[in-house]
């Protein structure tokens, strides 16, 4: 299927053919998840994001308009969902901290065993300096650095002008290149 | 830095996205300016490490998360894929009745003269009605905290 464009792929699959969304889930899981811990910060929200935004394609496929952005419609969708999700921890968080509960967020994911070998400390060190940046600057980032978008895919995604999108890329690389060294 | 180049400039410079006068100023100003120079040197040193830093996988079970969750919600209710209002009633486990007070919110449409409602838009909508709640809920909760406090 690795000829076959996401937006009949999209199709297939509202026409009934099951492995045209496992080909869909196959190509884009790792963008959707990698977007998600980044913004969340933790790999148990990161799972529930992607599942949710692969069920969010599974309920729309039949009413997708195909347009040759399936990529930027998907990553609006965990977008939308991980500022959701963030918007619901800062709720939490207040009421937390007003109600004296020792509700803290967990921490964020230290690297696994494994990751531990293969990565360098300076890189688990980037992770954590990408996860501090404001969410705009974040999630602009992250399009840029993991997923080659283009500034007018990212702008599609976030919903903001081009020159908006430079301005967030470039201030975050500029913050990130201060604090990383 | 004081030099009238913002650090936000010298990452324009290093991904192209200066004019070709703006560029060509910062770069006779780089090569005089240590300060700007070690700038530019640390953007390029990240662009390089952004460049390395790995995609966080997730985990092997994802798919059959998903497929089974999908097959669920889609395919495993019973419910017909278009519905009337008595199904969905039933689907939403409320009155009739209730379920009328809500029709102007539902996502229903009028097929011969009767009112219809597709399964997965009514999941969809059921969905948003969920996250609102969740997120006044919790707002009202602040509220009432601080009220007391």
């Amino acid at each position: 299927m690795a000829d076959i464009t996401d937006d009949e792929l999209l199709a297939m699959y509202s026409d009934g053919d099951a492995e045209a969304f496992d080909t869909l889930f196959d190509r884009y899981r790792a963008p959707v998840y990698n977007f998600a811990h980044l913004m969340l910060g933790r790999a148990d929200g990161a799972e529930d994001m992607l599942q949710e935004t692969f069920m969010a394609v599974a309920r729309t496929a039949e009413r997708y308009q195909p347009h040759g952005h399936f990529r930027s419609w998907l990553m609006r969708i965990v977008r939308n969902r991980c500022l959701n999700e963030l918007e619901a921890r800062r709720v939490r968080r207040r009421m937390a901290a007003r109600s004296g509960l020792d509700l803290a967020e967990p921490p964020a994911d230290g690297p696994s065993p494994p990751e531990r070998l293969e990565r360098s400390e300076q890189m688990a060190r980037l992770r954590d300096l990408i996860a501090a940046l404001p969410e705009r600057q974040r999630e602009a980032i992250v399009l840029y650095a993991f997923e080659q978008m283009s500034y007018r895919e990212i702008g599609d995604v976030l919903g903001v002008p081009v020159n908006t999108v430079k301005t967030l890329i470039h201030r975050a690389r500029a913050t990130l290149a201060l604090d990383f060294g | 830095m004081d030099c009238g180049v913002t650090r936000e400039e010298l990452a324009c410079l290093s991904a192209g996205d200066l004019t070709p006068e703006r560029a060509r100023a910062v770069r006779t100003h780089v090569a005089t300016c240590g300060a700007c120079r070690s700038q530019l040197e640390a953007i390029e040193r990240l662009d390089a490490a952004l460049a390395l830093l790995p995609h966080a996988e997730p985990p092997s079970s994802a798919l059959l998360n998903v497929r089974r969750a999908v097959s669920q919600e889609l395919r495993g209710s019973g419910a017909p894929e278009v519905m009337t209002l008595d199904e969905a009633a039933a689907f939403l486990r409320i009155s009739l009745d209730d379920l009328e007070e809500l029709i102007l919110e539902l996502p229903a449409f009028e097929l011969a003269g009767q009112l219809r409602i597709r399964r997965s838009r009514l999941i969809e909508w059921v969905t948003a009605r969920e996250r609102a709640y969740s997120l006044a809920s919790a707002q009202s909760e602040v509220a009432h905290i601080l009220a007391e406090s």
